[in-house]
């Protein structure tokens, strides 16, 4: 886990280190419902690029689209207009098949009210993660990940026999076990703690950091911008500032809400 | 993942165990009820094959005509050139009309008897054996003594003891040894053709010598019943028979039939096959109302796992595998289901043949287990849990992941009825909202409910209104029969004699008598255009008082007055003519004329056989004015049993019976039937309540975070009961006007389409008794309205905070 002890860390230049081909791409991407006789655009002609390893927040107000453009990436939404490539596939042409396939080994999903599956364990709930991502070892890769957010001693607890920030580790793991090379993160502190919530937030740093995962987190609280690489902002459904944090990134310790 | 998904299965298994319970034991009622009802015709033919054949039925029987009698052996010895080679066995029988008097202290009995005196050589009869059912049979010790068998119908009926005594006109008293059957009388069928005529025949076997002192013809035999030598075809054997008796009997008239033909056991075979369109039609009914009361609950369970296989997709499991573990849901119900059915089975068989086994007493009864019908239903059932189960997974996996994974996402109706029923709102405050608003947002899930409780409903419905259809004739006939001289007593005359003839004067002198009309009996035949019907034509006299049929159309006078029923399936209406075929007078015998007559009115009697005509247009068809039965009224004081006694035996009198009689045979005839339907009702009863608990609990579950949030707000577990009880009461209300609509539309054509075939002589009508309606309106809105109260303590204990904490 990463941690310094002054205010602010220097940002490595990201123009610099940045891999020649992006993690996240989109082009013009739009997504307009249909609510009764409202057309509601929830993204307009958002363009994006992440790279591998960059911790990102994309922030903004409720209703800016925000989840709207994390559900595009990990295609649990097609866009109405524009192309989305995720590590290296165009999944705005993909057929449902390989959407399911894309899924599986691609992304990886933490929701903001976890979705963790009542009647099994959470042992079992990262299991079965693994599985479905096709990994080998996957009780051996499961027990890893719990230990690791120290979850060791809970393995066999059922979700309701765990807090909020608890579920909430467990379902960082099963994202994270999967060891998909893009981490998508839907308001993971939203039902939890200030202390559970830092918590969270070094957890999934650590992972882009360790394995260069690219990490997207959602959120409407401006203060954990402050520990990213990179911060997007959204209103209205359109991208309306994108850089490293204002006053560059700072340390865990300095976060307060 | 095997392992974890198998784990994963039974923790759903342990967790709603009794919801997976009750909905099998719907399934395994469905299944195991249609392997029992589908299978009673290969029971009942199997049972009388069976029998049949161990009484060692004649393929032949040989009736002298008429009052015929030739001493014995000689029938016996005008077939013997043929035994071995045509003929495998013959005997002689005497079977004479008589009267009975089983009276118990308290319990006079007194009816027509049937005397059959059988031979009784050692090793029992070699063809139509005596089949004991309780006591002992006629050995050939009793061979000359006073000793008799009492048929085991008429036993039952009036539930006589395997031993005693009884009074037989000519023979005195005599004491009985046991019950039985012969294949002749296995049912008791009377003059019309009817089964159940036991509450008013008593068949009793006797030693052939006694049986001849009883009717008065010592030494004589008027049967012989013959089983054809192994090999030979019945055709040619009735042949050479016919042949022999000829040459040897020339001037003996006679008939041979063929014991295949006999009403008894003709009657049987075609029941079987006619009841069996009956049963299939609501074995099918009750397997389709099982199967979509289980295929509702089972959708309505994986309905419920609809988010976590959003989850599953958003973590890009493959649909193939999201499927697995509400199949698997599927495949647990539908093998327990399987599995229930097995005993189910087992249970309605029996319950089934314990009916029949009550009305048709055969000395055996096969042991059939309906296996290919019980594997066709399990098929059934397997298939369609497992169909219910992948239809919401498929819709699960249809949608967009974004939507499966959004709350409540199918289980809310988002257009339609449902946008307008959502903004619905009663009288009350917030929390009386709640159930109407749980309705309407989930709109689909409602009509789902209200359709698997509507089609419990209506295999309920459609059942108890032909039961009640039923009993309804029995009960029309009972109040045609009594509207008036109720306790009157009908004698058969033994043969026909004028208008106030000496048999009439006599008894009209008796002192137990008040009063006395006659009137004359003769079958007949009814014919307008195509269709035709066998009647019994009463000639009802002018003047007559003690009874007359109630007319709910037209008149007496001018033609013949038929039942509704008839008149209905002749095409024919008051004032229509009919071609009528009748015994006429010649003046030395009888002969069958056909006589165009006009339909002068309907009467009341819901049998359809029943037809009368006044006795001066009788008199003018039939070429004589003669009765040949007497309705007597008993003097004032006297009792209908009294009365018979003192006509019993009397010279001129054949039978005598209270009219009373005739609504038991009615009543015995249909027992069976309404039994079956008792128990097909009763089943049916328990599957709506089961379907009533399944729904509630299924409802329940799917709210569970709702009433969680209620609990958390501190409102008691009562409120939420509330909420879950009015909305069981609005889709119980709703679920129980579909079962009476579409049950009463199910009755109806079963009455009209299948009842044609297997009661074409009763007219059913489709009615809904007090009872049923009570019975209907319990199980389908009062228990399916209480039926959260089995959930009460489930709410009680409900970890509100375990609940609210998971996010699913």
């Amino acid at each position: 886990m990463e941690s310094s002890g002054s205010s602010t860390i220097s940002s490595p230049s990201l123009a610099e280190a940045a891999p020649p081909s992006p993690a996240i791409e989109l082009e013009g991407v739009s997504r307009r419902y249909r609510a009764g006789e409202v057309t509601v655009s929830a993204l307009d002609g958002v363009d994006l690029r992440i790279h591998p390893g960059e911790f990102t927040v994309i922030l903004g107000p409720s209703g800016s689209g925000k989840t709207t453009l994390l559900n595009m990436i990990g295609a649990l939404d097609s866009p109405t207009e524009g192309r989305i490539v995720v590590a290296g596939r165009d999944i705005t042409r993909a057929s449902r098949q390989e959407l399911f396939r894309f899924r599986r080994e691609a992304v990886s999903f933490v929701f903001q009210t976890f979705n963790l599956f009542p009647a099994l364990t959470a042992l079992e709930n990262v299991e079965f993660g693994v599985d479905v991502s096709g990994r080998p070892d996957s009780r051996e890769r499961a027990v890893a990940t719990l230990e690791r957010v120290e979850l060791g001693g809970r393995l066999r607890h059922f979700p309701h026999e765990l807090s909020g920030g608890e579920q909430q580790r467990v379902a960082i793991a099963r994202a994270v076990a999967t060891g998909n090379p893009v981490l998508l993160c839907d308001e993971p502190t939203g039902e939890l703690d200030f202390e559970t919530g830092v918590q969270i937030l070094e957890l999934l740093h650590e992972q882009s950091h360790d394995t260069g995962s690219c990490v997207l987190v959602v959120t409407h609280n401006r203060e954990i911008s402050r520990v990213a690489h990179r911060v997007i902002e959204l209103s209205s459904g359109r991208l309306v500032s994108d850089g490293p944090p204002a006053g560059g990134r700072a340390d865990f310790s300095t976060l307060r809400w | 993942m095997a392992a974890t998904l198998l784990r994963w299965s039974w923790r759903d298994l342990r967790g709603r165990w009794l919801q997976v319970l009750a909905t099998a034991l719907i399934l395994g009622l469905g299944i195991g009820t249609f392997a029992g009802l589908v299978g009673i015709r290969e029971w009942r033919e199997r049972s009388a094959d069976e029998s049949f054949a161990a009484m060692r039925a004649d393929d032949l029987r040989v009736d002298l005509a008429g009052e015929g009698y030739v001493p014995s052996g000689r029938l016996e010895a005008a077939v013997s050139p043929l035994l071995g080679s045509v003929v495998g066995a013959a005997e002689e029988r005497l079977v004479a009309n008589g009267q009975l008097d089983a009276s118990r202290p308290g319990r006079p009995l007194m009816v027509p008897a049937r005397i059959v005196g059988l031979p009784l050589p050692d090793g029992g009869q070699s063809v139509d054996r005596l089949a004991v059912h309780a006591g002992r049979g006629l050995l050939p010790t009793d061979a000359g003594r006073r000793v008799a068998v009492l048929d085991s119908n008429f036993a039952r009926h009036f539930d006589l003891g395997a031993r005693g005594r009884v009074r037989i006109a000519g023979l005195g008293a005599v004491p009985y040894v046991g019950h039985g059957v012969t294949p002749s009388y296995v049912l008791v069928v009377d003059e019309t053709g009817f089964p159940g005529a036991e509450a008013s025949l008593g068949i009793v076997y006797l030693p052939i010598a006694a049986a001849q002192r009883a009717a008065g013809q010592p030494g004589a035999v008027n049967e012989l019943v013959l089983r054809v030598a192994d090999g030979v075809g019945v055709a040619r054997a009735e042949h050479e028979v016919r042949r022999a008796l000829a040459a040897a009997l020339p001037r003996q008239g006679m008939t041979i039939a063929r014991g295949a033909d006999e009403d008894s056991r003709a009657i049987l075979y075609r029941d079987a096959r006619n009841d069996q369109k009956m049963f299939l039609v609501l074995a099918i009914l009750v397997l389709a109302g099982a199967v979509f009361a289980v295929f509702n609950l089972v959708s309505r369970a994986v309905e419920a796992q609809r988010r976590e296989i959003g989850i599953g997709m958003a973590l890009g499991a493959p649909p193939w595998l999201l499927a697995l573990r509400p199949l698997l849901l599927g495949l647990q119900i539908a093998l327990l289901g399987i599995l229930l059915g097995l005993p189910v089975g087992a249970l309605a068989s029996a319950g089934f043949r314990s009916v029949y086994e009550d009305f048709y007493p055969l000395p055996v009864y096969a042991d059939v287990f309906p296996l290919r019908f019980f594997l066709f239903a399990a098929a059934l059932g397997l298939a369609l849990p497992l169909l219910a189960a992948a239809l919401p997974v498929a819709r699960a996996v249809g949608v967009a992941p974004v939507e499966g994974i959004r709350v409540g996402f199918r289980a809310a109706g988002r257009g339609g009825a449902a946008r307008f029923l959502r903004r619905l709102r009663v009288p009350g405050h917030s929390l009386a909202q709640l159930p109407p608003r749980n309705l309407a947002r989930g709109l689909r899930r409602t009509l789902l409910t209200v359709l698997g409780l509507g089609a419990a409903m209506t295999i309920t419905v459609a059942t108890l209104a032909v039961f009640d259809g039923f009993r309804g004739v029995v009960d029309r006939q009972e109040v045609e029969v009594l509207h008036t001289g109720a306790d009157r007593v009908e004698a058969t005359l033994t043969s026909p004699e004028p208008a106030g003839g000496p048999v009439q004067r006599q008894v009209a002198a008796l002192p137990e008598v008040k009063k006395v009309d006659a009137d004359l009996v003769v079958p007949a035949r009814v014919a307008a255009g195509e269709h035709s019907l066998e009647i019994a034509l009463t000639a009802i006299r002018p003047g007559s008082t003690v009874w007359r049929p109630t007319l709910t159309e037209g008149s007496l006078l001018g033609g013949v007055v038929l039942a509704r029923k008839a008149a209905e399936d002749l095409g024919v209406g008051v004032g229509d003519e009919v071609l009528l075929s009748h015994p006429r007078w010649t003046g030395s015998g009888y002969e069958i004329a056909r006589s165009p007559v006009p339909v002068s009115g309907i009467h009341a009697n819901p049998v359809r056989s029943f037809a009368y005509v006044d006795a001066v247009a009788a008199a003018r068809l039939g070429g004589i004015d003669l009765t040949n039965e007497l309705l007597i009224l008993p003097a004032r004081g006297i009792g209908a049993a009294e009365l018979q006694r003192a006509l019993f035996g009397r010279p001129g009198i054949g039978a005598v019976r209270p009219a009373r009689a005739s609504v038991e045979a009615i009543h015995d005839a249909l027992e069976s039937t309404t039994s079956i339907f008792g128990l097909i009702a009763a089943i049916t009863l328990l599957m709506a309540i089961l379907v009533a608990f399944t729904s509630t609990s299924v409802s329940v579950d799917e709210h569970r975070r709702e009433y969680a949030t209620m609990f958390a707000f501190g409102l008691p577990p009562r409120a939420g009961l509330r909420v879950a009880m009015s909305e069981s009461l609005v889709t119980g209300v709703l679920g129980t006007v579909l079962g009476l609509g579409l049950g009463l539309a199910v009755a109806a054509w079963m009455v009209t389409s299948l009842l044609a075939d297997t009661a074409p002589d009763l007219d059913v009508l489709v009615e809904i008794s007090a009872l049923s309606l009570a019975l209907i309106f319990f199980v389908g809105v009062v228990s399916v309205t209480l039926a959260p109260l089995f959930l009460y303590r489930r709410l009680r204990g409900m970890d509100v905070s375990a609940t609210l904490r998971v996010m699913e």
